[in-house]
Parts: C-alpha cells; sequence; structure tokens
C-alpha cells in the first residue's frame, strides 16, 4: 500500500496496481475528513478524495407537491482508490468508521476491478494542523 | 444480503448520467418514475469535441450535472431507459449514461427489511 514518505515508485515495479474504489456518500458534518485523516493516518492510504454533492434520499417520501422532487441535502462523495488485496477490508473499516450502517449514515459501494497508478508523496511534508480536521469532534 | 454484520447488498447497478447543467433534476425525476430511490447529483465541467465547434477555435466548457444512482440488477436496464427517453440522451449533445456493475454495497436497512431478507435467505 502506499504511503505517506514513500517518495518514489521502487526502480523495476510497475506503476499501475490492480485496485477498486469504494465510494462512499456521508453527511456533511466533518465525516468525510475524518474518515481521510483515519485512512492516511491508520491504513496508509493517500489516493482519498471528497467532493460536495446534493443527495436525495431513499428513505424520503417520494410523493411530493405538484410531483416535485424532495429536497435534496448537501452530502460528501468520498472517494477511496484501494489496492485490490486490501479493497474488502478497507470496506470494512469505512463502514465502520463513518457509520454507514446507521440511520442517515449514508451509502457505500465497491466498484468492479480496475487499473490504478500508484500514488506517493514526498517525504517530510507536514501535516495539516490536527485541529483543522478533528476540531468538530 | 450477505451474512457478515454489515448489512451488503449484491446485484446492485450503479447508473451514471452526464447531462447539462439543469438537467440533473430531471433525470431523478425520471429515474423515481421507473422505480430507482435516492439520488445524487453534482457539477463538472465537460471538456471534448465541443471544443472544436468553438467560434474561432476557442474552447467552449460545458457545465455539467453528474447524476448517480444504486438500483437493483433488474430494474436498471428499465430505469436506464426510462432516463434515456426521458431527458432526451439520444440527441447529438444530450448526455450519455452509463451503467457499472458493484461488488457490494451497504446503508441503513430497518429491522424489519433485514428481517425479511434473513427469511428469504437473501
Amino acid at each position: 500500500m502506499n504511503t505517506a514518505g514513500e517518495n518514489s515508485v521502487k526502480p523495476g515495479a510497475s506503476p499501475f496496481l490492480t485496485s477498486r474504489k469504494i465510494t462512499c456518500v456521508v453527511p456533511d458534518d466533518g465525516t468525510d475528513r475524518l474518515l481521510i485523516q483515519s485512512l492516511r493516518e491508520e491504513k496508509g492510504v493517500l489516493t482519498a478524495t471528497s467532493k460536495p454533492c446534493r443527495g436525495i434520499g431513499i428513505l424520503r417520501h417520494s410523493l411530493t407537491k405538484h410531483g416535485r422532487l424532495p429536497e435534496s441535502e448537501l452530502v460528501r462523495l468520498v472517494d477511496v482508490i484501494a489496492p485490490d488485496a486490501e479493497a474488502f477490508e478497507l470496506f470494512d473499516f469505512i463502514h465502520e468508521l463513518a457509520g454507514v450502517g446507521k440511520l442517515g449514515g449514508g451509502v457505500m459501494w465497491l466498484g468492479p476491478a480496475l487499473t490504478a497508478t500508484r500514488y506517493t508523496l514526498p517525504g517530510n511534508v507536514p501535516d495539516e494542523a490536527s485541529h483543522t480536521m478533528r476540531g468538530s469532534d | 444480503m450477505s451474512e457478515s454484520n454489515i448489512a451488503l447488498l449484491t446485484d446492485v447497478i450503479l447508473i451514471t448520467c452526464v447531462v447539462d447543467k439543469g438537467k440533473g433534476e430531471d433525470v431523478v425525476k425520471a429515474a423515481r418514475g421507473a422505480g430507482a430511490a435516492g439520488a445524487l447529483i453534482h457539477s463538472a465541467r465537460g471538456v471534448g469535441i465541443r471544443e472544436r465547434i468553438g467560434l474561432l477555435g476557442i474552447a467552449i466548457e460545458a457545465e455539467k450535472d453528474v447524476v448517480e444512482m444504486l438500483v437493483g440488477s433488474d430494474q436498471a436496464e428499465m430505469v436506464a431507459h426510462t432516463i434515456f427517453s426521458a431527458v432526451g440522451l439520444g440527441r447529438p449533445g444530450g448526455g450519455f449514461i452509463y451503467l457499472t456493475r458493484l461488488e457490494q454495497a451497504a446503508t441503513y436497512l430497518p429491522q424489519e427489511v433485514r428481517n425479511r431478507l434473513k427469511e428469504q435467505n437473501v
């Protein structure tokens, strides 16, 4: 797995890995930042991104006045590219950490195998100040 | 559903539809009419063949809505066809849609749904 501090791909190693994309939709309450930080610190996964989305939950009433859609809410879509061998374990890790199985916890899925390049960071890059990552805890 | 503590859903298809900005809601409406449940909408900027048809070669960037939704594999094609017709994906520049078969998915399932799935040995 790629970890912070590995600043280059080893000579002779393929830059491509069989990987899977784990996608997680979480509430816009800081869960995505906690998730990305934990993936990096506990699992050494650097390939996680978060972007804002409008979500229409499946438990909302489908019938609204004048056939309009239910009100959407802001959510975060977190994509994690995981090495194939660790994808299922990471899926469980994210499920537990993000509370996906709880009411209002969101939804997540694991996609088919794909090819991804390794992602590394140069060494000695300081971490983002921790209070900005876990300040909302 | 699997036997683990996590309620894993299999036979799930991810439908992704890219349309012009503002049409994402039309996609969701059509999909819900065909039986899809939730959906996600986010923005993207499309760059492609339209670049070449700009005035004096000036690139045209198109703001897009990307709609993603999870549906059961048995209803995926019907939902996709409904969206295709309702939003007019068949016309040039109308957008496109693609389906991805997922390995597994997880979300909150009410206890009664979990019990029902257990009874059915799903």
